[in-house]
């Protein structure tokens, strides 16, 4: 919801029109573009967590069965996502003994071998 | 018959006679005078009576000035308001023949009263006409007054050289940084905290902001957006960004409509995010425009966030505007932003 203000060198005044639109039109964006920002976000978790494991999968390695099982369940996180929530549960943090949450430390993801 | 002295020699009695002096007053009738018996110019004024010429018997006009005994007609003999301005000489009307408190305006030629009729300490404010708030007087290159035009607050008054009045100016550039503008929001939150043409000028081509900012929406991240010609870009390639945040997140796109300048921010009491703010080549169309920030911030679960990184403005447009933001709600009151510029 606009405040219809905004600040322009130091002073307060109301938001024009052309203003109150494009900032309407931001708002809108942003609504409508949560699933996708919250999956592309759940990606680039998924993305740096398989790339820690990409060097097992070299020529002169065997990658354990628990391991391809690992990274197979991270491939398929995003399957059946299909709303906010669903994805937000998906990053949801682990809590320390504090509960406070540990930023990194997904409570949802497929476990590490 | 009787007769006056002697017999008439004639039939009928004449004025020989009659011996001379010798008709008393006895021997004329009453009212048997008449004005034709009378000699011109010979009645004295010891036959008339005290007191007895009243104003028929003045012709009219006949008074002259010099029948008038000097300082002898008070003002009682004038009708009233009939001393007309031919009747008064020039330069007579003395300061004490005007009554205190009496002389109106429209006595007075427009623009007579000179310097010399004015006393010292004598102009009041009050007595000045009215101007714009924040002008300040000083004169021109012919000498006459000149109101300063306001500046925009965190400008100083300047010296523009001989023969042309000062003027309000961003500070001179000196030291590395130069603080250009503090902004707080306060009494309403506001949709965005901008910067235009008045303080991203050619004077720097490099800015740095530092800001401490809390979201109107809860979980909102902190963003940076700039303008070409007055207008906001946000169109969708317009801007590439790219961070690294605790817990080992990192991020790269290439195509927003905006950069993130920090992450996803509680709102609850006490929670913000603050970054400075690095912005690289605003004003210059050399380069495409560079951002660096550090940002750190209360997430809305309570715990500090740390996130590092920068972006890029994708086409090399002079930028004169920049206006801190969220990327969803308003940026609430209490937030605060410092602009610099960078001295190269």
């Amino acid at each position: 919801m606009s405040s219809n203000k905004v600040m322009v060198n130091g002073v307060i005044r109301n938001m024009t029109a052309e203003e109150i639109s494009e900032f309407n039109d931001r708002q809108t964006a942003y609504i409508n573009g949560a699933l996708a920002r919250e999956l592309k976000k759940l990606r680039e978790i998924r993305l740096k967590l398989l790339t820690e494991t990409d060097y097992l999968g070299l020529g002169d390695l065997t990658m354990s069965s628990d391991m391809t099982t690992y990274r197979q369940a991270l491939r398929d996180l995003t399957n059946g996502l299909d709303t906010v929530e669903k994805v937000n549960t998906k990053l949801e943090l682990n809590v320390d003994e504090n509960e406070k949450e540990i930023q990194g430390s997904y409570k949802n993801f497929p476990t590490k071998p | 018959m009787a007769y006056i002295g002697r017999t008439p020699t004639n039939a009928a009695l004449t004025a020989s006679d009659l011996a001379d002096g010798i008709v008393s007053t006895a021997k004329i009738a009453a009212d048997a005078v008449t004005d034709a018996k009378i000699a011109d110019d010979v009645v004295g004024t010891e036959h008339l009576t005290a007191n007895e010429v009243d104003t028929a018997a003045l012709g009219a006009d006949a008074v002259t000035g010099a029948q008038l005994a000097d300082n002898a007609i008070n003002s009682e003999h004038y009708t009233d308001g009939s001393i007309d301005t031919a009747h008064i000489a020039a330069d007579q009307i003395t300061n004490a023949k005007i009554a205190d408190d009496q002389i109106d305006s429209e006595h007075y030629v427009d623009g007579s009263i000179d310097t010399a009729h004015i006393a010292d300490n004598q102009i009041t404010l009050a007595k000045l006409a009215g101007g714009t708030d924040g002008n300040i007087i000083s004169y021109d290159a012919s000498g006459d007054p000149v109101a300063i035009a306001t500046g925009s607050d965190g400008q100083v008054l300047t010296s523009t050289g001989a023969g042309s009045p000062p003027a309000f100016e961003a500070l001179p550039s000196s030291g590395s940084h130069v603080k250009l503008l503090t902004t707080t929001v306060s009494g309403s939150d506001v949709s965005a905290i901008t910067f235009d043409s008045n303080y991203i000028t050619s004077t720097y081509d490099n800015y740095v902001a530092v800001c401490q900012m809390i979201p109107g929406t809860d979980n909102a991240t902190p963003i940076v957006q700039i303008a070409v010609s007055g207008a906001f870009q946000g169109g969708a390639n317009d801007y590439g960004h790219g961070y690294y945040g605790d817990g080992g997140t990192d991020g790269n796109d290439n195509d927003r409509a905006n950069i993130e300048i920090g992450g996803s921010t509680g709102n609850a009491t006490g929670e913000n995010c603050a970054m400075h703010v690095y912005m690289y080549g605003l004003t210059t169309t050399t380069h495409n425009a560079k951002f660096a920030f550090n940002s750190n911030r209360d997430t809305n679960g309570g715990v500090h966030g740390l996130s590092v990184g920068g972006g890029s403005v994708n086409f090399n447009n002079a930028i004169n505007g920049v206006r801190f933001l969220f990327g969803n709600g308003n940026v609430k009151v209490g937030s605060k932003v410092t602009l610099y510029g960078v001295v190269q």
